[in-house]
């Protein structure tokens, strides 16, 4: 029997958030508006849920995470001195996106990608972008991220960065912003792919009231791309690999899962000799066999212990060698980080003007750059109104939220600033927006972030959608999965009247 | 071409899931034969120990204690037994996660599960009530892993190394089961005044080898005639119909070493086996001789495995 809407068990479908302004209380949610009704491509969705009811719901939750279970979907924790499986958690309330409104995003987000990958491909050839004074060059030899052993090289089609995966936030203006751009190796594209089968059981007659676009199409894509990217000397059929560090690696089970999609290798590091002559082969049955196309999903430093860290036992001797010589391609390429770097972030909107030609379709969020005295003064008298981050760290790790810090945290953290400004930004606290999520047996409010993936090679290919993050602690803006975050189906629909 | 770290992680998986399988056919198999014998007949399990070459380990454990609860729970399920049945399924688990991109997907998911069931259930089995189910469940999703790789698996280099572990793994066990018989054949000869009593149950004895190996039904089939020592030890070895015979395993592993590359490294160590097996069947009574003569063909199956790991990891 139908609900009245507000009535009965579920109580937070009818939730009136706050008006929708930049205070830590007034969150934008996807699903409904202020006064509690759906939003327009939410209806058939907010209808279905309030028939449903919250005692169903909860049992569709239930079998969702049996199903994860199950299906062995699985990501790894580091905790009590061993690496531990543990189930991906999985909220079965899905983040709607309009379509046209995507439409929207896609442009910005390939339009994005290509003004990154040329500021790339710039920094490490002819610099012109220091030259005509849009980047300062100390920037860019202060970034830990900047490799010089990579001055030189001319990837095919000048990319770079062939995956990315672009960290967004709507803030309560109801504005999608970019939060990071993650250009060396982003994950969570498995999940994406995984939480679609799954709600795609636990909502089977859902499925019937809506078109939702599909998101399987990605790894045909990827494949596409890196068997794209073969060096000339590759035969026709160019033989394509996923680097792992591991099982014990936290993102393995995306590491198998998209080299089982695509059906190539997925090799360690171990599995794979560069010789004299800098053609890279893997260890086979057969015995040593070429390798055209290395989609690693190892970070640079460890790629090559000849090139870079000595001590790496993860990575293969002679790799950079042989991508040098382009007898082997790399995605995303060795050095690409340099532009996945918190401070960059800040000139990236200059990138998309200065190469492109073009007005950022997608905006930034404003970045107070500690690197600069009036910024950091700035960020030192209101830290309590800023989340502090540093440059290069990811998981959440070292990020401060002012408002929710202590002093003595707020006054280490302005300490910790001023000791290495360069390393530090800071902007505005957003209030991410909300989605209805099954906290606890009821539906609350919960924030969420989205994390769409990019291809680059000769175009681009942006996922209908993406990996939606969730804090499921109340009032909490940490998504990542390592620190109690969990994750929902994004649907990408198109509303028909 | 297959990566030689998965063609080795792919030929033990086939071995682990075999060796669980095997061990809880074995262990359900004597189960039966036990309930079979009159009371009068003192019981021992420790025949099942001998099998599965676990006699040390379960001593450094158990000591003097041979009773039925210790020696099933240590084949079923024991953190110090790495061949148990629960160790060998979390074992296979390992090894296929480290190749899931190779294996159908489906056989990761019943394995995963049949992992996590074996490991919350594994007191079940140990209690004869509960035993029958917790067998059942690891048998019958041995077979769904069978047949979904039957069914959906391609068959290239990584299917073939899976399949050579589990056929060198289930020729071990064979050759094992009958050699624990023989044990027990020399045991009631040096127990003169027990002979006869025994004798009335040799034929007992024979029914549990075949029920060890699930193969009590086709043996009828196949021969039509009842149970004899002689008959049963021919097709356990000899038999090319039977697919848990010695020679059925020999055959099949030759089938998948067409399909590899550098098998001409293998084959002769292959034919080494063959020559073991194709020695005359001896006198089923003389304990020692069979006893001997099983032995030889397990070492040169360890030989064989060797070589697998040699060539090809």
């Amino acid at each position: 029997m139908p609900l009245p809407r507000g009535a009965g068990k579920i109580p937070a479908i009818a939730h009136e958030p706050d008006p929708p302004i930049t205070s830590p209380t007034g969150a934008w949610d996807e699903l409904l508006t202020p006064s509690g009704d759906a939003r327009p491509h939410a209806e058939p969705l907010v209808g279905y849920l309030r028939e449903l009811g919250l005692a169903e719901l909860r049992a569709r939750q239930e079998l969702a995470s049996v199903d994860i279970l199950a299906m062995g979907i699985t990501f790894t924790v580091y905790a009590d001195g061993q690496n531990i499986d543990r189930a991906w958690p999985f909220d079965v309330v899905p983040r709607l996106i309009d379509a046209a409104e995507w439409r929207v995003v896609e442009a910005g987000l390939e339009q994005r990608i290509r003004a990154l990958n040329a500021f790339i491909d710039d920094v490490y050839n002819d610099q012109r972008v220091i030259a005509d004074g849009v980047f300062p060059a100390e920037l860019l030899e202060r970034s830990v991220n900047y490799r010089p052993e990579c001055r030189g090289v001319r990837p095919k089609f000048g990319v770079w960065a062939h995956i990315c995966g672009s960290d967004l936030v709507r803030a309560s203006d109801g504005r999608f912003y970019v939060l990071e751009d993650n250009l060396r190796v982003p994950s969570g594209v498995s999940y994406v792919l995984e939480n679609r089968a799954v709600s795609k059981r636990a909502f089977a007659d859902l499925f019937e009231r809506y078109s939702i676009e599909p998101v399987d199409a990605y790894t045909d894509e990827l494949q596409r791309l890196l068997l794209s990217l073969a060096p000339s000397g590759a035969g026709d059929q160019p033989t394509v690999v996923v680097l792992t560090p591991g099982i014990y690696n936290s993102a393995y089970f995306e590491h198998a899962f998209l080299a089982q999609r695509m059906g190539v290798q997925l090799v360690e590091g171990s599995d794979l000799v560069v010789g004299s002559d800098n053609i890279v082969r893997m260890r086979t049955i057969a015995g040593l066999q070429r390798v055209d196309v290395i989609y690693r999903r190892i970070d640079d430093l460890f790629l090559d212990p000849e090139a870079f860290r000595p001590d790496s036992v993860l990575g293969v001797p002679g790799l950079m060698r042989a991508w040098c010589a382009g007898n082997v391609a790399i995605a995303n390429a060795p050095g690409a980080g340099v532009a996945d770097d918190k401070v960059v972030y800040a000139w990236v909107p200059d990138f998309i003007r200065y190469y492109l030609g073009e007005e950022p379709l997608l905006p930034n969020v404003p970045t107070y750059r500690c690197l600069y005295d009036d910024e950091r003064q700035f960020v030192v008298d209101h830290i309590a109104e800023l989340v502090v981050k540093p440059a290069n760290e990811s998981g959440g790790y070292g990020l401060l939220i002012g408002d929710r810090a202590s002093p003595e945290e707020r006054q280490r953290a302005v300490a910790q600033i001023e000791a290495d400004p360069r390393n530090w930004i800071a902007q505005p606290i957003l209030q991410l927006s909300t989605v209805p999520t099954l906290c606890e047996g009821v539906l609350e409010p919960r924030h969420v972030d989205l994390r769409p993936f990019i291809l680059s090679g000769e175009g681009e290919y942006v996922t209908a959608g993406g990996l939606t993050r969730v804090a499921l602690r109340r009032g909490s803006l940490v998504v990542n999965s390592s620190q109690g975050g969990g994750s929902k189906d994004t649907w990408i629909v198109s509303v028909n009247d | 071409m297959l990566l030689s770290r998965v063609a080795d992680a792919l030929y033990w998986a086939g071995r682990y899931i075999e060796r669980a399988d095997d061990t809880a056919r074995l262990v359900w198999g004597f189960t039966e034969g036990i309930v079979d014998m009159p009371v009068s007949v003192v019981s021992s399990w420790e025949p099942l120990l001998a099998t599965t070459g676990t006699q040390d380990p379960f001593r450094a454990k158990y000591g003097s204690d041979v009773s039925e609860r210790s020696i099933v729970s240590f084949l079923l399920a024991d953190a110090e037994n790495p061949g148990c049945v629960l160790q060998s399924i979390v074992h296979a688990r390992e090894n296929l996660r480290s190749c899931r991109d190779v294996i159908p997907q489906f056989a990761w998911t019943v394995l995963n599960d049949l992992s996590m069931y074996a490991t919350a259930n594994q007191a079940d089995g140990i209690a004869r009530q509960g035993r029958a189910r917790f067998v059942e469940r690891i048998r019958r999703d041995v077979e769904r892993v069978h047949g979904i790789v039957n069914t959906t698996m391609i068959r290239d280099a990584a299917y073939n190394f899976w399949m050579l572990g589990q056929w060198l793994e289930r020729a071990d066990m064979t050759t094992r089961v009958l050699g624990v018989q023989a044990a027990e054949l020399v045991d009631a000869a040096h127990a003169a005044s027990r002979a006869s009593i025994v004798a009335e149950h040799v034929e007992v004895q024979w029914m549990t080898v075949l029920r060890s190996v699930s193969g009590r039904q086709m043996y009828q089939r196949a021969t039509r005639e009842p149970i004899n020592g002689l008959a049963v030890l021919d097709f356990l070895l000899h038999s090319k119909a039977f697919p848990r015979s010695v020679q059925f395993c020999v055959d099949a592993m030759e089938e998948h070493l067409d399909w590899l590359p550098r098998s001409s490294e293998v084959r002769p160590v292959l034919g080494a086996v063959r020559t073991e097996l194709s020695r005359p069947v001896v006198d089923v009574s003389d304990g020692t001789a069979l006893d001997a003569s099983m032995d030889r063909i397990q070492v040169a199956l360890a030989q064989l495995g060797r070589q697998i790991i040699t060539t090809y990891c």
